[in-house]
């Protein structure tokens, strides 16, 4: 029994044994047979990735391709519903390409629209061929807008029609074009028709034209030969030129420059100037050529070797050919005004530097001059000090004159004229110039010489000028020639150099056999601080012809000079003759010699005081009874009480210029409202200014120039209560 | 807690590092950061990469990491290029100790005994975050790439500071060589290291395994003669000729790792029903030049020991990638808990290119995270670590995926 379940066990356990060994057979198959698959399966996999790689790279390039064109492109299943819309289609329609996927075309303009669209994808399937159609939209916005669209049907691999692509592109510009080339094309048809009939016209009317023409010729010529006279007696030079080479000239160019028309025709514009100019002259017929006309001074250079100063207008007549007219007009005239008017300013602008200062320099040298000249009255001879006041005094006299000099460039330093004969007063101060030289004079007048308007001072020394220029130029021993002579000048009779209105004038030389002035000097010798002598003193300052100049110049005259380098040297002054006629000379001085006939009583405003004081005692010592006052309200106060007590002032001396206070002008205003009758003499260190060049308009009965000495106001008061006399 | 994913992919390293930390620290509103997680791709100039992440965030705050296969964010996912990504977290509840220990390549368990009782000498944690060096060396001519081993290491980590807290981690791969990888360890940068991360605080750490090998044929094969991770016999025959005769070619042999077959060993009832988280599997990494034997990811199995050829399983795979996606983030919110942050350790071997699947499995857990938004970092390992059956364990083929929940 045992022995047979044992059998039978070890049956089961074999059969059991084989049926694991078979199973595990069979799982090891299907292990394998798991294992493979899986292998296929990703060996699959890795195919349908790669697929998938190359189907993504190519959508992409796709949709990079799709999205980046401009036109609109589309693809439709086989209900136009869409399955792919660009980037372009988008935009055209305002809505999201991705939105539009399943959509039809009726959500982009309307069922109308759609249902035309559809028509032409049916057709497009049907006939399974590309159709091109043109839309035409309307537009609210931007008007009629026109679309080419271009519908291919989409076939699948079995050649059966799914759906249609298409793509749009907007052709409004092109359809624009195309009618607007249409409407132009009408267009010119018309102007062709018209113009036709207008150049039948134009025919008829050229033969009218032509006979008008011929009668225009014909007036042109002879408005030729009105210019060519105009050109002939033009009296500015006119010059035709092309690139400098002379090609005509009128008649005045032949005079101005003293050629022959055939000589300057056989000349060019460069033979018109000096050497040295021509690059300029060249300079200046580029620009010309190169079309800008233009306007200049320069100098022509006459046969004779001499200057002509001109102003040239020049332009290009014919610019083909270059042809350049050329107008020169005559200057020097107007040159030599200019470099009067120079040469006046320059000394006005010296001058208003001198005549700031003169009112206070003036003041001091009153005070000095006065205190030398009372302690000479004062001093006893045995002191043997007098000579040295008396050097002191010359040198302020000098200091005095040279204040006068300066003031004198200034647009003040008005002459204080009295019309009287000039030969007597030219005489003596050439002589007095002459004093203690062995230089000699000759001197002649005129008879009848005319009266002049002038200020003996300043006429006194431009003759001492002129006479000490004249003798300084003549080393040692010499005879200077001194004329007055009546002369009519301005119009044709005119002086070299200087330039006169028409009248009378008296002309007064100055000659010397001198050294000479060299000619390249004589245009500034009568500049300031110009000499050809050495520096020092009052000698070689170089003020003495200006100061000439200057004073002739304020006497509306004239003074030119004439020199040649070891001959001599002539200058002459031209002064106008008064309107008062002519004078006996006799008569022509008044001595004032009286002392007053009683003790006047005067009234003194100064506000320097030194000068006050000063002015106070040389009155007194004149034997006038005198008052001081700073101001001219104090001196109007005083004038005032002076009547009031029955004691009034016979006359007052009253100060122009008061720095912060009342003036003379301004007291003798207020002393004429109390006394119509008042005297007064005005006083000022400017003696520029106008109340002291016309003090009897203002209302003074004279005028004293500081600095002053004690006979001078002797002189003045004289003058001034005789006047009332006489 | 407040995290911010960062992520660029750009040959410069200083500009990934810069820009990665920058958009981090906007994305996830970070003011004062307290931690950082970092990976980036393994031929990135680690050290640069590193030093622009502490320009942008600090030097002080320690950052863990390192090299990384590829990079998983919820809106990236990469292993191609110069991938680098970083999980800028700021927590004024969350508690860390950070601990790293290099000279891994000389003794595995040494290490993990240093990183144990460096870490837990401190204090206790809810979970230790781990990585390390993977590569002990690369693949030669004579030789496939011999492995790091983590189960000494890990063995090393418990016996330091006890069993109860839970490692989840990985085992750097830095590129489908097995190049040499690099470890961020909190301050500085080095390879052949592990660093750790004990965490403590107001959170809970939930996390699954995601598999993907299924038994081949069910057959259990007991392993004969084995030294180290070299298996050479299994039921007394070379394994090599076996696995010849069940492809039917040596066409395998030419293939590092193996992309089909697995070892793995049941932990679970042995013919009971096939349930996927009892089962551990160890990558074949190559055979021996001349057929003697087969290298494992893993040195862990001996003599005696009964395994089965199981079969990588693509579409499995991914099911249940987003099985237990789902299930996580369906447990987390059940538990009343919000989901501060995932983060999804994933074999390397799981990638589509590696797999062949027309998908990627990280895409079903990318998903899930983004329709909660949640913030996800997640990298390529070359090995996983995480509990399985009541252990920590390294883990082959599978993915790891943790959240860190608030309550």
């Amino acid at each position: 029994m045992e022995d047979d379940t044992r059998t039978q066990l070890a049956e089961q356990l074999k059969a059991a044994r084989s049926e694991v060994a078979h199973y595990r057979e069979i799982a090891e198959e299907v292990g394998k047979v798991r294992l493979r698959e899986t292998e296929e399966l990703s060996q699959l996999i890795s195919e349908l990735r790669q697929a998938q790689e190359l189907l993504k790279q190519r959508n992409t390039e796709l949709d990079s391709f799709i999205n980046n064109i401009p036109d609109m492109a589309w693809l439709k299943d086989a209900r136009s519903r869409f399955i792919a819309v660009n980037r372009a289609f988008g935009e055209a329609v305002g809505m999201d390409p991705k939105t539009l996927v399943g959509q039809t075309v009726e959500v982009c303009y309307g069922k109308e629209k759609a249902d035309a669209f559809r028509e032409h994808d049916r057709r497009v399937m049907e006939a399974g061929k590309r159709v091109v159609l043109e839309e035409r939209f309307a537009d609210s916005e931007n008007g009629e807008t026109w679309v080419e669209a271009i519908k291919s049907p989409i076939l699948d691999d079995s050649g059966r029609v799914t759906g249609t692509a298409g793509i749009a592109r907007d052709i409004s510009h092109r359809k624009r074009m195309e009618m607007a080339l249409q409407k132009a094309h009408e267009e010119l048809e018309k102007r062709v028709k018209e113009r036709t009939a207008e150049l039948l016209e134009a025919n008829t009317t050229l033969k009218h034209e032509i006979a008008e023409r011929k009668r225009a010729e014909m007036a042109l010529r002879k408005s030729e030969e009105r210019f060519r006279r105009l050109f002939e007696h033009s009296n500015d030079a006119v010059i035709i030129h092309e690139s400098g080479k002379i090609l005509d000239v009128n008649q005045s160019t032949c005079e101005m420059l003293g050629y022959s028309r055939e000589q300057l025709v056989s000349m060019s514009i460069f033979d018109l100037h000096p050497e040295e100019d021509r690059p300029e002259c060249l300079g200046k017929i580029n620009t010309i050529r190169a079309g800008r006309g233009r306007q200049f001074e320069t100098q022509w250079m006459r046969a004779d070797g001499t200057m002509v100063d001109v102003e040239v207008s020049s332009r290009v007549v014919d610019p083909e050919n270059g042809i350049v007219q050329g107008l020169g007009r005559d200057i020097s005239r107007r040159k030599e005004i200019q470099d009067e008017l120079l040469k006046t300013k320059k000394l006005e602008s010296i001058g208003m530097l001198a005549g700031g200062i003169a009112h206070d320099y003036n003041n001091l040298l009153s005070i000095i001059l006065g205190s030398i000249s009372m302690a000479r009255e004062d001093l006893k001879p045995e002191y043997g000090i007098s000579e040295f006041l008396k050097e002191a005094e010359k040198a302020c006299f000098r200091a005095k004159n040279l204040t006068r000099q300066l003031v004198t460039f200034s647009k003040g330093g008005a002459p204080i004229k009295e019309t009287a004969p000039v030969s007597e007063l030219i005489r003596e101060s050439a002589r007095h110039a002459l004093r203690g030289s062995s230089a000699s004079l000759d001197f002649s007048a005129s008879n009848g010489a005319w009266l002049v308007d002038y200020d003996k001072g300043q006429m006194e020394d431009v003759i001492t000028y002129l006479v000490t220029n004249a003798h300084e130029a003549m080393p040692g021993d010499g005879v200077i020639k001194v004329r007055v002579e009546n002369v009519h000048l301005g119009g044709e009779h005119q002086e070299p150099g200087l330039s006169f209105q028409e009248g009378r004038y008296v002309r007064i030389s100055v000659q010397d056999k001198g050294v000479g002035i060299p000619e390249q000097l004589l245009p500034s010798i009568f500049d300031p601080y110009f000499s050809t002598k050495e520096m020092g003193d009052q000698k070689g300052m170089g003020l003495g012809l200006a100061t000439a100049y200057s004073i002739i110049k304020r006497h509306d005259g004239h003074i030119g000079v004439e020199s040649k380098v070891g001959v001599g040297t002539t200058f002459r002054v031209y002064l106008p003759a008064s309107e008062k006629g002519l004078l006996d000379e006799k008569d022509g001085h008044r001595e004032i010699d009286r002392l007053p006939s009683t003790a006047e009583k005067i009234l003194v405003m100064e506000d320097e005081e030194m000068l006050r004081d000063l002015t106070g005692k040389m009155l007194e010592r004149l034997g006038y009874e005198v008052q001081l006052t700073k101001d001219g309200g104090e001196a109007v106060g005083l004038y005032k009480a002076a009547m009031d007590a029955g004691v009034p002032f016979d006359g007052a001396i009253l100060d122009l210029t008061v720095p912060g206070g009342m003036g003379g002008k301004q007291a003798l205003r207020k002393l004429c409202e109390m006394d119509p009758k008042v005297k007064a003499i005005v006083s000022s260190g400017y003696s520029d200014d106008p109340v002291m060049t016309d003090w009897r308009q203002h209302g003074f009965v004279g005028a004293i120039v500081k600095p002053y000495q004690k006979k001078d106001l002797r002189e003045v008061l004289l003058k001034a209560f005789s006047d009332d006399d006489t | 807690m407040r995290v911010g994913i960062g992520y660029h992919n750009r040959q410069d390293a200083t500009w990934l590092g810069r820009h990665v930390a920058e958009d981090a620290m906007a994305n996830g509103a970070i003011e004062r950061p307290s931690l950082v997680l970092a990976f980036c791709s393994g031929q990135t100039d680690h050290a640069a990469y590193f030093n622009a992440l502490q320009a942008v965030i600090g030097d002080d705050v320690p950052i863990i990491g390192g090299s990384a296969v590829g990079i998983i964010t919820n809106h990236h996912l990469s292993y191609e290029g110069d991938p680098a990504g970083a999980a800028v977290i700021e927590s004024d509840t969350l508690l860390f100790r950070v601990a790293a220990v290099c000279d891994l390549d000389k003794d595995e368990k040494g290490a993990g005994q240093a990183l144990g009782k460096e870490i837990s000498d401190h204090r206790a944690g809810k979970l230790l975050l781990m990585f390390y060096d993977s590569v002990k060396d690369p693949p030669s001519a004579s030789s496939p790439p011999i492995m790091n081993a983590s189960p000494p290491l890990i063995e090393g980590i418990e016996e330091a500071m006890g069993s109860e807290v839970p490692i989840i981690g990985a085992g750097l791969l830095a590129d489908y060589a097995f190049s040499h990888t690099r470890q961020f360890c909190g301050s500085f940068v080095d390879s052949q290291c592990a660093v750790g991360i004990l965490l403590d605080g107001a959170f809970k750490p939930y996390y699954r395994i995601m598999h993907g090998c299924a038994p081949l044929d069910g057959i259990y094969h007991t392993i004969t003669k084995i030294k180290g991770s070299v298996v050479y016999e299994v039921d007394g025959l070379p394994v090599v000729k076996l696995i010849d005769e069940t492809y039917g070619n040596r066409n395998w042999r030419h293939q590092v790792p193996l992309r089909r077959l697995t070892i793995g060993v049941n932990h679970g009832e042995k013919y009971g029903p096939f349930e996927e988280g009892h089962y551990v599997n160890r990558v074949i990494a190559g055979s021996l030049p001349h057929g003697q034997g087969i290298v494992l990811f893993e040195p862990d199995l001996e003599e005696g020991t009964q395994i089965v050829f199981m079969l990588r399983d693509s579409a499995k795979m991914i099911e249940s990638a987003r099985k237990n996606a789902e299930g996580l983030m369906e447990e987390v919110l059940a538990h009343g808990r919000r989901p501060a942050f995932g983060l999804y350790i994933d074999c390397a071997g799981r990638a589509a290119h590696i797999s062949e699947t027309l998908s990627e499995e990280a895409r079903e857990v990318q998903d899930v995270f983004n329709r909660q938004g949640t913030p996800l970092l997640g990298f390529y390992s070359g090995v996983e670590v995480a509990p399985l059956l009541g252990k920590s364990r390294g883990l082959d083929w599978t993915g790891v995926l943790m959240i860190l929940a608030e309550e």
